[in-house]
């Protein structure tokens, strides 16, 4: 018996374990591998740098920009889809008319690509006819004909609105998955007290939704190192490198300026802050597990 | 001056009718106990009251006032929920001074309170710990103390005794009645389990499908049931129901059972047939075979302090139940002859209500 | 005895006035306006003409249905090919990688092993890096293997990049599926493969559902590693040729909105359809993540 099972054990693993590991792991450590030499892409002759390409990451100024970028762009997320989630999330969880229409309408962006909402919102930030512009217009006295994505200061940012809009179903979505959970009663103890919808969301809905909160940041905070779709079709991180992230970066050392060995020791560290956040999440994760289990 | 007055309540959800009507008046310190069925509407009614549900028709007055479109909080009414609804993320403390913080009281006075509450339910000790530390009996206290704080007018309770175990039921239900002999304070009351009802309520109103069946004190309703539903309900185990004849014989009519008459009706009846409700206790085995009928012993449930035999019977497709008087021992296959306790019977229409109790 | 639509007149009279769920509605709605107004300038933007575009009215409503765009990119070859690579890509990646999560959730679930939830934490957590942490090895990868400029890297990739999450779905709902059920059909002499087919599979029809319309998508819609692994045109997915023709018809922007809009239709169409399994599993996958 217990072999026969150790032995469908290993039939059913063989696949999903070694595909995995072939191609996610294994990759994974060659990156290690790579960084630590000054591959080119094509040449199959490379040599071992030690650790000159971690050297270049600390004097190479684009990739201090790209990483501050890349903090700012995890902020906003933690705010932006974060807080706009939980809002709407709460709004419609209030009983209104029409909940499901609008959990689908604020849902929708998700199931669109990355190069479909960068291609819409290009549209919104064109200077000339774009929406944004076209509707400052109208509540200015001048034309206004200003550059999202062209000007540094603020092509970033436009990005990450763009990023958001995408986002915020999603953060909502599970906000609205955390306020189903409460039970109802927690709710009607709050009626019965007399307690204001402000209080109610203060003292019990969010405390409660620490779990889901703990998620959404999780989520944004990932998601927004895998940031990198949008971007390449909106500002392709120009100009002048304003709107790099790391992710950004990686492709362009590696795939544009070919190179890899390089490329492969941002993906290095890439990776260890994805770890180090995968960490924190799986501690908060299991903190909060203790509080409401 | 009543301290609950329910004025011809009515609850619809959609077009189901859940609430057909329901008056009622409730004493100051009276503890009444809405008894039924799952799904009769009770904890509708319950709802209701708080204002958690707010009523299609009719009115709610609390101590005189009419709250029927009165915010919850303002009701001056506390609720006990059946899941206790306590706030995980929140000490004991901070679960019974939940209300006070809403208002922005003093954090001093709030602490003074919450310790007066607990002292009162002996929780004193618990006060730093959370919920899920609690046990059920605990967590059942802590509820109540966040109802008592408040100084409501009018406590509900929501089946609070269902998530306990047996023996703690019995302990907490003793809690209860004594908390309300202190406090004497009005107890509005929904349980499904009619030995619940039966313990603690000074009235008991027994609800069937969003209507009240019966309003009284315990003893009046295992009594003198209204109808067959009342009848059926309160007493466990329950009431026999067996079908009965009538026959008219002259100015009289007589009860027959299985083509023995039974008793006799003064008056003549207008009607057939009708239902006889008899208690386990009002039957017993005849000593000799000058009996109402006999019955073949099924089986017997001894429970210690009493025993119940279930009889089959040649007229009747459900079993008999029959209490068993002490020392008296029978077994499973005897064939034995049954009498009925002439005071006692009760006889139902067809339609279920009672048309005579006690000697006819 | 007063009627019941009397009575109820009366209460609705005595009943205080909630502001609430009105303002709460009007809020949302304003809210939702905003949140299609881009989506929405795209669909009005397919079904201009060039010259109704050209004088600055693309966010406005078109003063007449104009099918012109959308003739001109199905008519376009190239736009063929990209769809069929996209297909040819999504539907094996997405078949494979349930298939390896069905056969991985199922051992995690149901027949753990010392060291178990050690191996599925590993599995899982690739759900959570930047694809461009293993971008360099693969390429090199498929480059040795010769398969760069096929469809073959991209189905591969897809393939192991969804085992964490169809692995993690498949576990969480194959252990609501009861023991009882599964010791019953080893009484009756099933194997676990016959378990797994005939007993837990047919009760996790919604779990494949959730997987399937995610996995579509994710894949459907992915930019990046078509981006890596292919370099001539005919090869391309329709996320990246939208980007490549957008060169092609820099100014047109009806072509492009009708581009868009044919793009994305098989995924709106699998949200419409199959919505509320596309949420479920947004939220199953993260919130037990």
């Amino acid at each position: 018996m217990d072999r026969s099972i150790a032995l469908w054990r290993t039939v059913f693993l063989i696949l999903p374990v070694s595909v995995f590991a072939v191609f996610v792991i294994w990759p994974l450590l060659s990156s290690f591998y790579y960084s630590f030499t000054n591959w080119n892409g094509f040449n199959p002759n490379y040599d071992f740098v030690g650790f000159d390409n971690f050297a270049k990451i600390y004097t190479d100024r684009l990739f201090a920009s790209a990483a501050i970028n890349t903090v700012i762009w995890m902020v906003a997320a933690i705010i932006l889809p974060t807080g706009l989630g939980l809002f709407l999330a709460l709004l419609i969880d209030s009983r209104v008319p029409g909940g499901t229409l609008f959990k689908s309408v604020f849902y929708l962006p998700i199931c669109l690509s990355a190069v479909v909402v960068g291609q819409v919102w290009v549209w919104i930030y064109q200077p000339d006819w774009g929406l944004l512009n076209t509707v400052l217009t109208y509540f200015s006295s001048e034309k206004i004909n200003y550059a999202w994505l062209a000007k540094p200061e603020s092509a970033l940012f436009s990005v990450i609105v763009a990023w958001s809009w995408q986002q915020t179903g999603l953060s909502m979505v599970i906000y609205l998955a955390g306020l189903t959970a409460i039970p109802s009663d927690l709710q009607e103890v709050c009626e019965l007290e007399g307690s204001s919808w402000w209080q109610k969301v203060r003292l019990v809905l969010l405390p409660l939704l620490a779990p889901a909160t703990v998620v959404v940041i999780a989520l944004s905070v990932i998601n927004s190192l895998k940031g990198f779709d949008i971007l390449f079709i909106m500002t392709e991180g120009g100009p002048f490198n304003s709107s790099d992230t790391l992710a950004m970066h990686m492709y362009n050392e590696s795939f544009r300026k070919y190179y890899m060995g390089y490329g492969s020791a941002i993906a290095v560290v890439l990776f260890l802050v994805a770890l180090a956040i995968i960490w924190l999440y799986f501690r908060q994760l299991r903190k909060v597990d203790e509080i409401y289990s | 001056m009543s301290s609950l007055k329910l004025q011809d309540v009515r609850k619809n959800f959609g077009t189901q009718t859940v609430i057909h009507g329901i008056d009622l008046d409730v004493e100051e310190g009276e503890f009444i106990v809405f008894v039924g069925p799952s799904g009769c509407g009770k904890s509708t009614m319950l709802r209701i009251i708080s204002g958690l549900d707010q009523v299609t028709s009719g009115r709610i007055f609390i101590a005189g006032n009419d709250v029927t479109f009165t915010h919850p909080s303002k009701r001056q009414v506390a609720m006990v929920f059946q899941s206790y609804a306590l706030f995980p993320h929140m000490t004991v403390a901070q679960n019974i001074g939940f209300g006070l913080r809403l208002a922005k009281l003093p954090k001093a006075e709030i602490a003074k309170r919450v310790f007066a509450a607990a002292e009162v339910l002996q929780i004193e000790d618990l006060l730093g710990r959370y919920p899920r530390q609690l046990s059920g009996g605990q967590r059942q206290r802590v509820a109540i103390g966040r109802a008592i704080i408040r100084n409501p007018r009018v406590f509900l309770f929501d089946e609070p005794l269902s998530n306990l175990d047996a023996a703690l039921r019995v302990q907490m239900r003793l809690e209860i009645a004594r908390l309300h002999n202190r406090l004497g304070a009005t107890i509005v009351y929904v349980t499904h389990d009619q030995t619940e009802a039966m313990t603690l309520a000074d009235r008991i109103v027994v609800i069937k499908e969003g209507e009240i069946a019966q309003v009284g004190n315990p003893l009046e309703v295992y009594e003198s049931p209204a109808n067959k539903f009342v009848a059926g309900f309160i007493g466990a185990p329950s009431m026999n129901f067996l079908k009965a004849s009538i026959r008219a014989e002259g100015g009289r009519s007589s009860i027959q059972l299985y083509g023995a008459a039974l008793a006799y009706l003064p008056d003549r009846f207008a009607r057939e047939y009708i239902e006889l409700g008899i208690r386990p206790e009002h039957l017993s085995f005849s000593e000799s075979s000058d009996c109402d009928f006999w019955g073949v012993v099924e089986l017997v449930e001894e429970l210690g302090s009493e025993s119940f035999a279930y009889l089959q019977t040649e007229f009747n497709p459900e079993p008999v139940t029959i209490r068993l008087e002490p020392n008296k021992k029978v077994k499973a296959g005897d064939k034995l002859p049954v009498s009925i306790d002439r005071n006692a019977m009760h006889v139902f229409s067809e339609s279920g209500s009672t048309v005579a109790i006690g000697r006819i | 005895m007063k009627s019941i639509a009397e009575s109820a007149d009366i209460s609705a009279s005595a009943r205080p006035f909630n502001p609430w769920p009105g303002t709460i509605f009007a809020c949302l709605s304003v809210l939702a306006l905003l949140f299609l107004a881009p989506t929405f300038g795209v669909l009005m933007s397919s079904i201009k003409s060039k010259r109704e575009i050209a004088f600055g009215q693309l966010w406005t409503m078109p003063s007449e249905l104009f099918l012109g765009n959308f003739a001109d990119v199905l008519s376009n070859p190239a736009v063929h090919q990209y769809l069929l690579n996209t297909f040819l890509v999504t539907a094996p990646a997405t078949a494979a990688s349930i298939t390896l999560g069905v056969l991985g959730g199922y051992v995690f679930a149901k027949l753990p092993f010392k060291g178990s939830d050690l191996l599925f934490l590993a599995l899982v957590s690739g759900m959570f890096f930047p694809p461009q942490v293993i971008l360099i090895p693969l390429f090199r990868l498929f480059n040795s293997m010769g398969l760069i400029d096929t469809l073959w890297p991209m189905i591969i990739v897809h393939t192991a990049m969804g085992i964490p999450i169809c692995t993690l779905l498949m576990r969480n709902f194959f252990a609501t599926v009861p023991n009882p059920l599964r010791e019953c059909a080893i009484i009756e002499g099933a194997n676990e493969w016959q378990i797994l087919v005939l007993v837990a599979l047919p009760l996790s029809l919604p779990a494949l559902a959730v997987l399937a319309t995610l996995q579509f998508t994710w894949i459907w819609n992915d930019f990046l590693w078509p981006l890596i692994f292919t370099q001539s045109d005919d090869k391309r997915t329709i996320m990246l040729g939208l980007v490549f023709m957008r060169g092609q018809y820099s100014v047109a922007w009806g072509i492009q909105g009708a581009m868009s809009l044919i793009a994305s239709l098989p995924t709106l169409l699998v949200f419409l359809f199959f919505q509320r399994y596309f949420i479920k599993g947004m939220t199953m996958g993260a919130v037990k993540g």
